[in-house]
């Protein structure tokens, strides 16, 4: 019978196989959700998606591109910001 | 809008974008861009002009550009040239060997004396000479 807390869907369930050729199912928690573009909300490139803990201890280089607005915004965007920057300077 | 040497542009992709810079040379799809950027072989697609523009020669030096960009106000990045650090040389090992055998000697002076004092000491004359 299964604990009780562990019925709900809150955790992900992973089936591992034992040395002894037995599965079994380890519960673990989820990880958190893709990085999304501030302005258009698209999937964010180039930012690992790995739990806090590990995400924290991550050199700062890994955890972000190394570009303006790396992290925040996608390509597109801040190509779009940066032409309508250039053009307004006219 | 339309790029030239001496056009004023802004880059808008990569490590650079939202630096400006003057175009030096043009070949092809690539232009060489130095000024707030590092100076560099740029595709065009990653340029968008600025209309402002400058008296500058094809190939100018980074100097030149510093002089042409300090009268728009613009700041430009100096990098400097990395020089190579001198290569950690090879100790060979039958060096080494000699001076540790000098450092022994010196503790054995010291402890010679010692064993002298502790047979007048006291009767434990053995643990003394183990200990050394």
């Amino acid at each position: 019978m299964v604990a009780p807390r562990l019925k709900s869907r809150t955790l992900r369930r992973i089936k591992v196989r034992l040395p002894g050729s037995k599965t079994v199912t380890h519960f673990k928690r989820r990880k958190p959700s893709i990085a999304k573009c501030g302005k258009c909300g698209a999937n964010l490139k180039g930012i690992p998606r790995e739990m806090p803990a590990k995400f924290k201890n991550l050199p700062k280089t890994a955890k972000r591109p190394q570009r303006p607005f790396g992290g925040v915004l996608c390509t597109k965007c801040m190509r779009a910001h940066f032409v309508e920057k250039a053009r307004k300077s006219e | 809008m339309v790029m030239k040497i001496g056009s004023i542009v802004m880059k808008t992709a990569g490590r650079d974008a939202g630096n400006r810079g003057v175009i030096i040379e043009l070949d092809g799809n690539t232009a060489l861009v130095d000024g707030e950027t590092r100076r560099r072989k740029t595709n065009l697609s990653h340029l968008e002009p600025t209309g402002q523009s400058t008296d500058i020669k094809k190939g100018a030096s980074h100097e030149d550009v510093k002089k042409a960009l300090d009268e728009l106000k613009i700041t430009t990045r100096t990098t400097k040239p990395k020089k190579a650090g001198e290569r950690p040389k090879k100790v060979r090992k039958v060096k080494e060997a000699p001076v540790e055998k000098e450092a022994k000697k010196p503790v054995k002076k010291t402890a010679e004396p010692k064993a002298e004092e502790k047979p007048a000491k006291a009767p434990t004359k053995k643990a003394a000479p183990k200990k050394e």
